[in-house]
């Protein structure tokens, strides 16, 4: 480039030798973004968070196998597009520990922490310990999060707040005091664009995937298993733009939610506070949980041996801004317990709240929560439908069906609600059940 | 680098100088510093009152589980809402402000501003 703009420019004199150097250096400096090496000895950066320091847009900071004591900030949009990759397949052999880390204030909270970065990328690493989450974005435009291991985090694993799009994939969560995956408070979006969660795998944590007030989300091809519950998209006050709008849920297994983390000693401890108002507790064992929710649609999903409900949709009657409204949710053409001779305590639960939640061709034996004068044609109409009281507060016996199970006390006796019985074997795995 | 040394050494003195009599009882009066627990999620309390040149220290609960800040939204004239608010965090740490400047100074949480917000008023 540079010799082309001299013969061009000779002429021009000195002034556009000048142009031409200042261009030159310009492009050089477009062209190359930063390569930077972490690794423990031997390399210029021994903390990630050196390197992120020295970094900039687009730069890739390599990660070596390692175990690295320390909670990384990446803050603005100077870094915009940055990479840091752990150099191996093996997330574990590149490890962020979060176990005396410290931070600003005192401890660390996030294994890696983006916030206001678009499209950062985080790839082949596990962060463990960390007083907050695994690994971290908040307000930004797309990112990437594959190959990660979030375990043991005070409160999530791999989560994302108010970013616009992004994909969390091949990744696995276990031990989070709330859930292994979370995306929410979706900004609203004329135009959106869809964040994904895909080939993910989530155990033995609070919950699976959570998203408050999440939009725009597909949860596929992915496993939630032995979660308090498994896939549960929700609707509350504490943060912006309600309600949970517009998801899908497709293709996932989602099995043996049975993990009653309020059990004494649990290895995980439960979400403090519980959710709404009165003391109301999540429900466990749970597949599929839309609370709140607008529009979602829960299909093709293999859904089995979780004691309490296959899938469960129902509003919260204490969000006093009557947004969380179970509204226009489509639970079709899954296959239930019984096809895997591995029944749910009962495969659906509706609570007759909001209007056109539907279900359909969700497999002949397909069993469904009706209690006291409830009528199942009402409660679990075909789709489309206008069914639905059109409020928050739903059929009343229904109603009363679910405040007994959040407002059991203590809350393990929710147990007395379930179906238990012997799984049949799935290789890999064990049922888990606190 | 003697020069240096020994200006440093003069200074050690000067300040040690004036830190003897501290020591001696003569107690330089510590800012007073008012407490605010951020939890899951609400500040508590909410309302804070304290005079120029004292101090608010927020201090993040330890059974947290979701992520918080404390954000200066709006506060007297010149003031940086950038030095006025503090990191994300979830548990096990804190954040402190001396307030120099009178007026009211409203702060929330970036992640959940319909449900945590305060003010602290200086006089």
């Amino acid at each position: 480039m540079f010799r082309r703009c001299i013969r061009r420019l000779a002429p021009a004199g000195a002034i556009a030798l000048v142009g031409c150097l200042m261009l030159a250096v310009g492009a050089e400096a477009k062209a190359k973004p930063k390569i930077l090496t972490v690794c423990k000895h031997g390399c210029r950066y021994t903390t990630i968070q050196g390197a992120v320091n020295a970094s900039g847009k687009h730069a890739t900071i390599n990660v070596k196998p390692g175990r690295y004591v320390e909670g990384v900030i990446v803050q603005g949009h100077r870094h915009d597009g940055l990479r840091i990759i752990g150099m191996t397949r093996n997330p574990a052999k590149v490890l962020i520990e979060g176990k005396n880390a410290k931070g600003p204030g005192g401890a660390a909270q996030n294994g890696i922490e983006g916030d206001n970065v678009n499209g950062m990328v985080m790839e082949n690493m596990k962060a463990e310990h960390f007083a907050a989450n695994g690994f971290y974005v908040n307000h930004c435009t797309g990112y990437l999060m594959k190959n990660l291991v979030g375990a043991f985090e005070h409160g999530y694993g791999l989560f994302a707040f108010r970013c616009i799009g992004g994909r969390m994939t091949q990744s696995v969560g276990y031990g989070n005091g709330d859930s292994a995956f979370y995306i929410g408070g979706t900004p609203f979006q004329k135009h959106p664009v869809w964040s994904t969660v895909d080939h993910d795998t989530g155990y033995e944590n609070v919950l699976g995937y959570s998203g408050t007030n999440s939009k725009y989300v597909t949860v596929r091809n992915s496993s939630f298993y032995n979660n308090g519950a498994g896939v549960v998209p929700n609707t509350l006050t504490s943060e912006p733009d309600q309600p949970a709008d517009t998801g899908v849920i497709e293709d996932n297994l989602i099995f043996w939610n049975n993990f009653d983390y309020y059990r004494p000693g649990s290895p995980v401890r439960t979400v403090s506070g519980g959710v709404g108002t009165d003391a109301a507790n999540y429900p466990i064992g749970a597949g599929v949980i839309l609370f709140g929710t607008t529009n979602w649609t829960v299909r093709n999903n293999s859904i089995f041996g979780n004691f309490l409900w296959g899938v469960a949709s129902f509003s919260d009657p204490t969000n006093t801004t009557g947004k969380a409204l179970n509204t226009g949710n489509h639970i079709i053409n899954n296959k239930m317990g019984a096809a895997f001779n591995d029944t749910n305590g009962f495969d659906l639960f509706n609570d007759g709240s909001g209007k056109g939640t539907c279900f359909e061709n969700n497999g002949a034996s397909v069993t469904m929560d009706v209690e006291g004068s409830a009528s199942a044609s009402d409660i679990y109409p075909t789709c489309p439908s206008t069914n639905g009281t059109g409020t928050t507060t739903g059929n009343t016996d229904q109603f009363k069906k679910l405040a007994a199970v959040v407002l059991a006390n203590p809350p393990t006796t929710q147990e007395s609600f379930w179906h238990v019985h012997t799984h049949p074997a799935r290789p890999g795995v064990k049922p888990f059940e606190g | 680098m003697k020069h240096k040394g020994l200006t440093t050494l003069i200074a050690c003195v000067a300040v040690g100088a004036v830190g003897v009599p501290t020591a001696l009882g003569t107690t330089t009066k510590k800012p007073v510093v008012k407490k605010v627990q951020v939890q899951d999620n609400f500040y508590s309390p909410t309302k804070v009152a304290i005079k120029k040149g004292q101090q608010v220290n927020w201090i993040w609960s330890k059974n947290n589980f979701n992520t918080h800040t404390v954000t200066l939204i709006k506060g007297p004239k010149g003031v940086s809402k950038k030095k006025f608010s503090s990191f994300q965090a979830s548990a096990g740490v804190h954040f402190k402000l001396t307030f120099t400047k009178a007026g009211t100074y409203h702060f929330e949480c970036q992640l959940h501003p319909l449900e945590m917000n305060m003010t602290v008023t200086v006089k």
